[in-house]
Order: structure tokens, then C-alpha cells, then sequence
């Protein structure tokens, strides 16, 4: 019999040190999740890079590398202007909303996915799609976008965050907020929207017509460092509210009954999620329109391959999510060059069958059961 | 001199939709207690965990804790003294075994702030002692129902509650691990003093199990004290509508519950 008593809290340190030691890792994924971390920032360090060096003018991968990093960190060195012009002010701002918006929908998509404890929630779920889409719709509808071009984004913002708001008023009572309610508000909402966006249509001539469904479909195409900016900082403090989030998120797993006996704030949990996810998914689609599947399959491939450990999922899902994107719009924008294709198109045609694929071959492994 | 109990329940009522699943319980347990929560199903056995351990607020009624209302302890604050195993618990996903064990520590861990080797240390001991060490490195999903309930308790130790309040925890298990689930609770509770509440259908191992129990039917409290006393042959019949005999083993002298026919 041990003498240190545990369950009254004073235990021996040195019980604790020999854990360590005595650990031999099993593995029950196929990959560790510190070492896939660094596979993904080196992926996302080749993705931003090839999409800045592929274009209608192809250039050196690692001269772009090396423009990237020299004016990145202000090097006084001699760079060729036309190559540095073409990398900073035209590609680069693209690539890097590109992989923004990838960062924010995935890692939302992967901690909905655990508040929910249901294998279809993706970002948009709560009716921050929808929401804000409606919101862009009415800039649109209203030509707010020729008086300046940041209405749009503007009110699909504050579509977003209204339509998260209206779901989460319809799901709570007595203070607390029920998952299920939440789910269904969110979606009877989404459908509401749709409704109001498509009546809009019989009522705006073709011109109008055009844009409104250009801005729905989800694009990525000229967008500069402003728009970058604008969304970057809503989009940071998201994701990073999440990532402080994941321990409460795994106990939540458990149910909320299980984690409120272990001493999780449920509720408070609940409400800090839903903010994070509305500001990080929010602020993406207003500067590019939803962008679909990357919010649903992204967080369920990384689950596949290192479990279901929302410390590690969310920061990994952000960075696939991110390289994914990038390298979805570099396809969209150079496989019918000139023709441009819609980024959703793109992340839909190669992002399905390769999920499919990982869901087949690990079946017996599927982590939600 | 009256000592306050360590948990109290004052005209408890609980309803849902105005229909009451518990009503008017007056209750308190006092520290060190093995208490056995007996009662038909549906009488309202969860519900008065829920309410007792602080998961759900009654609508009518008051439960103190140490003299404290229950409902002004923090949710971490609670969780370090009161502590739940649940009906069917449950991880959903492929958590590993230490990962949930671990998450046990939660309350007594600051935000953000990382397990340290105190807390690595109640880990290992609570799975020692539920004997589930072994199975540190296993996903959940893989494990046997005993070997999961076990995991489960282990959890709930590692919270180091001064009250353990366990729902069923000898349901879906085979008479072997229901026996020595029991054991490991009662062990616990002799030696290290923790107060234990657990709902029970067996009435032998009720018997066995507890000093006290509290019985309930249809939300109300029908009768509590040494469990000696008040598992009798009447109330069986009463609570249960079952004839039974209530003796003792001719050779082993321990005591059982035998079921002769429902009235």
C-alpha cells in the first residue's frame, strides 16, 4: 500500500517523475501529432510559396521563397523589382487571405464539430453562413459596394454575427443552451435566409444578378492586403480563443453533465466557443463568400490520423485547412488559365474523393464511435 | 451539539415541465457516510444525484454543502469536493485512457496551466487503485464494460472529492466486477474517509455494500437509516410490490435478499 494519499490531494513529486519514463507512447493513430504539426507548417510554408511563384509568370520556387522572406523581414538586399512586385503586390495578398480563410473555417469546423459531438458540423452550422451571406446580399442589392468596397464585407460581418446571436437566443433558456435547439435554430435559420437571398433574385436586374451570385459562390480573386487585414485580426483572436479552449472542449466530449460534475463552466464554455467560431468564421466569409467542405473534412481527416485530442486538432485543422485553400484557388486559377474557376468548386472536386478515400481505408478506426 | 452534516437537502422539489420528479425531500448526509440510494425505476434515484451533486438546481428547496448553499460554490470549486460517476458514461470519441483519467485533475488545475507531477501522481495512484493502470495506453472504445466503469471511477478519484456520488455503477457488469467495483468504493471510503452516495438495484448487495440507505418512490423519500433496519420484508413489499425474504446466509452469515413472487 502507498502511503502518499492521493485523495487528499498532496502527492509524492516523485510518483509524478517517473511517469515520463514509464510512458512508451502506443500508437493507437498513425502519426504523432507534435511531428504531424511540424509536417503541416513546413506544407504550409510550400504552399504559400508555390502560390505566390505559379501564375501567368512562372517564377523559381526558391527565388520566391527568398522575396518572400527578404521583404517579409526587410533585408536590405537587391531584389528584382518586377519579380518582388509581382510576389508582394498581387499574388501574395491572395495567398494569404487564401490561407487565412483555410485557417478559420477549419479550425471552427473542428471545434463545432467537438461542442456538437456530431460529424456534420461545419463552421456554418449556428447560421453564420447564411447570415452573412444575406448580409453581403444586401450591400449588393443596396449598391453599398460602389459607394466603397468595404460595405460588403461590412454587413456580411454583421450578418454573420447576427444570425450566430438569433440561434443562440432561440437555443437558451433559464440560461442555459441546448446543443440540439442550437443545431436546428441554426439550421431552420440558414434556410431562412436562403429563402429571403433567392426571393431577392426576382427582384434586382441581371447586372445586379450577376454580382450577388459571384459573391455567393465563394471567391478568392483580387483580393489585396486591406482585405487581409481587415479580417486577420478577428480571425487570430478566434482561432486562438478555441485553441485555449480545447481542454474544456475534450471534457465536453463526455456530455454536459459529465463535465459540469468535473467542474467545466458548461454553459460559459458554450457561449466562448460560439463567439470565437462566429468572429473567426464571420470575418473569412466576408472577404471571400463561404467557401464549403473545407470546415466539414479538413477536422475529420486530421481526426483520423491523430485522434480526437482537441489541443492538437484545432491548431492542425487551422493548418491544413490553411495549405489546403491556398492550393485549391492555385488550382482554380491556373488549370483553364485564363479561365478562372470558383475556389468552392475546386476545394469540393479535390477534397471529397480524398476523404472518402481516408474514410474507406480506415473505417475501423472511425473516432466518433 | 449538531454537527452540520457535510450535505444537506431542505424541501428539495424538482419538476420538469410541471410535472415533479422529486418532492419535498428532507435529507443530509453526514461525512464518512456509505450510502445506498434504493428505490424502483423512475423514482427518481438520478434526479436526486443531479440535484444532491449540484448538476441541476432545484426548483423548490435548498441543498447546502458544509453549511454553504451548494449553488454558490464555483464550478471548480465543486468539482474539487463533490465528485460524479454517471449512469452510462460515456467519451464519444477515441480518447486514451490516462487522457481521461486525466481529466479528473480538471479543477484543481489553474487555466491553461498544464498537469504537474502532483497531479500525474494522484493519476496514477487512483488507477492503481481502481486497477486500470495497466490500461493506461488503450483508447477507450477498446475496453470491456468493467474495465470502462473502472476507468470511469478512476476519474472521478482523481477529481479527490470529499463526496463521491455514484449512479448505478455496478449496472451491465458481471457479478464479478459488480463485486469488486463495491469493494474498491468501500475501501475507499473506510480507509481514506471519502463520503459515498450510490444508487443501487441489488438489495443484497445494497446490504452488503452500506451502512446506510435511503429509499425513494415516486420522487419521495420513504424511509432512511441503518441499512439493517430498513431494508425489511414489509418495505420491500411496500416500495417493490415484491414478497421477499430478508436473512442471513446460514453458513456464511452474510446478509441476502431472496425473491420468493410478485404480489
Amino acid at each position: 500500500m502507498r502511503e502518499s494519499s492521493a485523495l487528499g490531494v498532496e502527492a509524492r513529486g516523485d510518483a509524478g517523475r517517473e511517469i515520463p519514463a514509464a510512458f512508451r507512447p502506443a500508437r493507437p493513430f498513425p502519426l504523432r501529432a507534435p511531428l504531424l504539426t511540424l509536417w503541416l507548417v513546413l506544407l504550409l510554408v510550400a504552399s504559400v510559396t508555390l502560390g505566390a511563384a505559379i501564375g501567368v509568370v512562372q517564377l523559381p520556387f526558391w527565388d520566391t521563397l527568398w522575396i518572400i522572406v527578404a521583404r517579409s523581414l526587410r533585408l536590405p538586399v537587391e531584389l528584382d523589382p518586377g519579380q518582388a512586385a509581382i510576389i508582394w503586390s498581387v499574388r501574395l495578398p491572395r495567398v494569404l487571405v487564401a490561407g487565412l480563410v483555410g485557417f478559420a473555417l477549419a479550425a471552427s469546423g473542428a471545434a463545432m464539430q467537438g461542442l456538437f459531438r456530431n460529424p456534420l458540423a461545419d463552421p456554418g452550422i449556428i447560421g453564420v453562413s447564411a447570415g452573412g451571406s444575406m448580409g453581403a446580399v444586401v450591400a449588393i442589392f443596396l449598391q453599398l459596394h460602389t459607394v466603397s468596397g468595404w460595405w460588403t464585407p461590412a454587413f456580411a460581418f454583421a450578418g454573420a454575427l447576427l444570425a450566430a446571436s438569433l440561434a443562440y437566443a432561440l437555443a437558451t433558456r433559464g440560461g442555459r443552451t441546448d446543443t440540439a435547439t442550437l443545431l436546428l435554430a441554426g439550421v431552420a435559420l440558414s434556410s431562412l435566409f436562403s429563402a429571403v437571398i433567392s426571393l431577392l433574385y426576382h427582384f434586382v436586374e441581371d447586372g445586379i444578378l450577376r454580382q450577388i451570385v459571384y459573391w455567393l459562390m465563394g471567391n478568392l480573386a483580387g483580393r489585396r492586403w486591406e482585405h487581409l487585414s481587415l479580417a486577420a485580426p478577428f480571425v487570430l483572436a478566434g482561432t486562438a480563443g478555441l485553441m485555449l479552449l480545447a481542454t474544456e472542449l475534450n471534457i465536453m466530449a463526455g456530455g454536459e453533465d459529465d463535465a459540469r460534475s468535473l467542474g467545466v463552466p458548461v454553459e460559459r464554455v458554450k457561449r466562448a466557443v460560439l463567439v470565437c467560431v462566429s468572429l473567426a468564421t464571420g470575418a473569412a466569409i466576408s472577404v471571400t463568400g463561404m467557401i464549403g467542405f473545407v470546415g466539414l473534412i479538413v477536422p475529420h481527416m486530421l481526426r483520423l490520423v491523430i485522434g480526437p485530442d482537441h489541443r492538437w486538432l484545432i491548431p492542425t485543422s487551422g493548418l491544413l485547412g490553411a495549405s489546403f485553400l491556398i492550393l485549391c484557388d492555385l488550382i482554380a486559377r491556373t488549370v483553364f488559365s485564363p479561365i478562372e474557376l470558383r475556389t468552392g468548386i475546386v476545394t469540393a472536386i479535390f477534397g471529397v474523393p480524398f476523404f472518402l478515400y481516408l474514410l474507406m481505408r480506415r473505417r475501423e478506426m472511425v473516432a466518433w464511435r | 451539539m449538531e454537527v452540520t452534516p457535510l450535505l444537506r437537502l431542505e424541501a428539495v422539489t424538482l419538476s420538469y415541465r410541471g410535472e415533479s420528479v422529486l418532492r419535498d425531500i428532507d435529507f443530509s448526509i453526514p461525512a464518512g457516510a456509505m450510502l445506498g440510494l434504493i428505490g424502483p425505476n423512475g423514482a427518481g434515484k438520478s434526479s436526486l444525484i443531479k440535484v444532491a451533486a449540484g448538476l441541476v438546481r432545484p426548483t423548490k428547496g435548498q441543498v447546502t454543502y458544509q453549511g454553504r448553499p451548494l449553488h454558490s460554490l464555483d464550478e471548480r470549486e465543486r468539482g474539487r469536493e463533490i465528485a460524479v460517476m454517471s449512469q452510462n458514461p460515456e467519451m464519444g470519441f477515441g480518447f486514451r485512457v490516462y487522457d481521461v483519467v486525466a481529466m479528473g485533475r480538471y479543477p484543481h488545475r489553474r487555466r491553461f496551466q498544464p498537469l504537474g507531477a502532483a497531479d500525474h501522481g494522484v493519476i496514477r495512484e487512483v488507477m492503481e487503485i481502481t486497477g486500470v493502470w495497466e490500461l493506461r495506453e488503450r483508447l477507450l472504445p477498446t475496453l470491456s464494460g468493467g474495465e470502462r466503469q473502472r476507468v470511469f471511477l478512476a476519474r472521478a478519484l482523481a477529481q479527490s472529492p470529499k463526496l463521491l456520488f455514484l449512479d448505478e455503477p455496478t449496472a451491465n457488469l458481471d457479478i464479478r466486477y459488480q463485486l469488486e467495483i463495491l469493494q474498491i468504493i468501500r475501501r475507499l471510503n473506510r480507509e481514506r474517509g471519502i463520503t459515498v452516495v450510490l444508487a443501487i438495484h441489488d438489495l443484497t448487495l445494497a446490504l452488503r455494500a452500506c451502512d446506510d440507505v435511503a429509499v425513494l418512490t415516486r420522487g419521495r423519500l420513504a424511509a432512511a437509516g441503518p441499512a439493517a433496519c430498513v431494508l425489511t420484508e414489509e418495505l420491500v413489499r411496500d416500495v417493490f410490490g415484491v414478497d421477499a425474504r430478508v436473512g442471513r446466509d446460514p453458513e456464511t452469515g452474510t446478509p441476502r435478499v431472496d425473491y420468493v413472487s410478485v404480489i
